[in-house]
């Protein structure tokens, strides 16, 4: 039986959005959670409806900061599939540039927030000094810190040109030399250790069970990675998703911060193989094919599902976005029952979550009734 | 001017509240302005954690309907006198996301603001400028 109820949220100063966590405490022990989420719930999904096609870009990218260009992108691997176009592969490339830079940022982002919550104020000044390394890179290629804009139904809106790409080349490499320090400082502080190590264990069988995506599934051993099906550029990087087996607050750190690693090298590779021709179709899409697409991308916080529904016409009929956070949202519980109140704001950052990708509104069944829907074949696009 | 009005000036100590309907970039820029790159400490700035202990309030996001009470909870908390900043589009004027269902009326219809920062998102220099002119005006 729970002594007292301590109210996490909704406006913590640990947690960057709204969101609240009931804690029932047994002394210092957590003994249940309710979590109530819903405070940033825009009504996206209503708002594309009744958009054209390109403003629809513009809204989904929208839906989250961090996130944005993984948004965009997954409407358009939708989008394009439905029209059966085919994206030049220079295209292609900077997507993928893009999306690895997002990442980056994302991953830097979180780990200064994450020695935030365990109070190493320190580390999280440097680690977002780092990040500002790639958004001076943003900036350079997309021309915004925050939401690029760089996307286009057939491709992208602007190129990297070669001085350009000299300059990211720069910027990697002493950005390689950061992250190695960064890192090394990460896994040999006895500080970080003894907060994180057995923190927040999530075993292998619950990860799978309740559906956990990105960082959080692979710290707790499976190999969950959209990147794995070599959607645009992925396919000639010869891509291995990162995994770890112990399923606490630590292994997720270490996946990310070896992603980060992972990233700089893709990105080196990306832009020395970069093929030439042209960055976009050249003309408007009024009109989209009909039928039903899954846009599926990898995002820094897991596997973005968009799953498109045309009727032909001049706006989308439907767009159902399935974002990571709300799959690692499940997981918490687990997480958290048993811990103590202290680590609670250090567990709820390791899933790293994303409350406006995540708030989402949901019709559920009365009756219950439950329908397993073949994700292989949805995946190409079907024309009615 | 005396030494309250002074030290007012030189140490303004922030809060950030994300009003909800938000994407987090304002959020990110808000934090990113905080931290060493820009150094706000400069001229006596810190992001605080409770909005009693804070001078200027610094609001982003289309304000969702389930936040209006706790927006104006968590405003009257905040110490006179007081500055509010509202931050982003979205805090100006709801952006793409205005007419939609969870979505309240506009910020400055529940509570008064001092400076309007637009953007999407306004850049970090853009904020740490929109903060230091409104205190030059509020606590002159």
């Amino acid at each position: 039986m729970h002594d007292m109820i301590v109210p996490m949220g909704p406006y913590h100063p640990g947690l960057h959005e709204p969101e609240y966590f009931k804690l029932y405490l047994k002394g210092e022990e957590i003994e249940n959670v309710e979590i109530y989420l819903g405070y940033n719930h825009r009504g996206v999904e209503k708002l594309v409806e009744g958009k054209n096609w390109y403003s629809a870009l513009f809204n989904v990218e929208r839906i989250c900061g961090i996130c944005s260009i993984v948004h965009s992108s997954a409407y358009l691997q939708a989008v394009e599939t439905l029209q059966e176009l085919d994206v030049p592969m220079r295209a292609q490339f900077i997507r993928t540039i893009l999306l690895e830079v997002e990442r980056l940022q994302s991953h830097l982002l979180w780990l200064g927030i994450a020695s935030h919550q365990i109070g190493f104020e320190t580390l999280f000044m440097h680690c977002w000094t780092a990040r500002e390394k790639v958004l001076d890179v943003v900036e350079e290629i997309a021309g915004n810190r925050i939401h690029y804009s760089i996307n286009t139904i057939g491709g992208v809106r602007r190129d990297i040109t070669k001085n350009q790409a000299d300059k990211v080349r720069t910027t990697l490499k002493s950005l390689k030399a950061e992250v190695d320090e960064l890192a090394g400082v990460c896994l040999h502080d006895p500080f970080i250790s003894q907060r994180l190590r057995g923190v927040g264990v999530l075993p292998e069988k619950d990860a799978q069970e309740l559906g956990a995506v990105g960082p959080t599934a692979r710290g707790s051993g499976l190999t969950l990675d959209a990147r794995s099906s070599g959607f645009w550029a992925y396919s000639s990087l010869g891509f291995k998703p990162v995994c770890r087996k112990g399923g606490d607050c630590w292994s997720r750190m270490e996946v990310r911060l070896d992603e980060l690693t992972q990233s700089i090298g893709m990105m080196e590779m990306l832009l020395d193989g970069m093929p030439g021709g042209q960055i976009n179709l050249g003309r408007k899409f009024i009109k989209i094919l009909p039928g039903h697409c899954l846009g599926r991308v990898e995002a820094p916080r897991g596997e973005v599902i968009h799953y498109v529904v045309s009727n032909g016409d001049v706006n989308p009929w439907r767009d159902r976005i399935r974002t990571p956070s709300y799959a690692n949202f499940n997981c918490l519980k687990k997480m958290l029952i048993g811990e103590e109140l202290a680590d609670a704001a250090s567990i709820i950052t390791s899933i790293d979550p994303c409350m406006s990708c995540t708030d989402r509104a949901l019709v559920v069944d009365e009756k219950g009734k439950k329908e397993i829907v073949d994700l292989g074949g949805v995946v190409h696009a079907h024309h009615h | 001017m005396g030494i309250v009005s002074w030290a007012r000036k030189k140490s303004p100590w922030v809060f950030h509240f994300p009003a909800g309907g938000g994407c987090n970039g304002c959020d990110i820029e808000v934090l990113a302005s905080m931290a060493a790159r820009f150094d706000p400490e400069r001229v006596g700035m810190r992001l605080m954690g409770s909005p009693r202990h804070a001078d200027v309030l610094l609001i982003n996001g289309a304000v969702t309907k389930k936040n209006v009470k706790n927006l104006k909870r968590v405003y009257d908390q905040v110490p006179e006198p007081k500055v509010v900043v509202a931050v982003g589009n979205c805090a100006l004027s709801g952006e793409c996301f205005r007419n939609m269902y969870p979505i309240a009326k506009p910020l400055d219809t529940h509570l008064t603001v001092d400076i309007y920062v637009p953007g999407c998102p306004p850049r970090p220099q853009a904020i740490l400028a929109a903060i230091l002119r409104a205190l030059e005006k509020k606590f002159r």
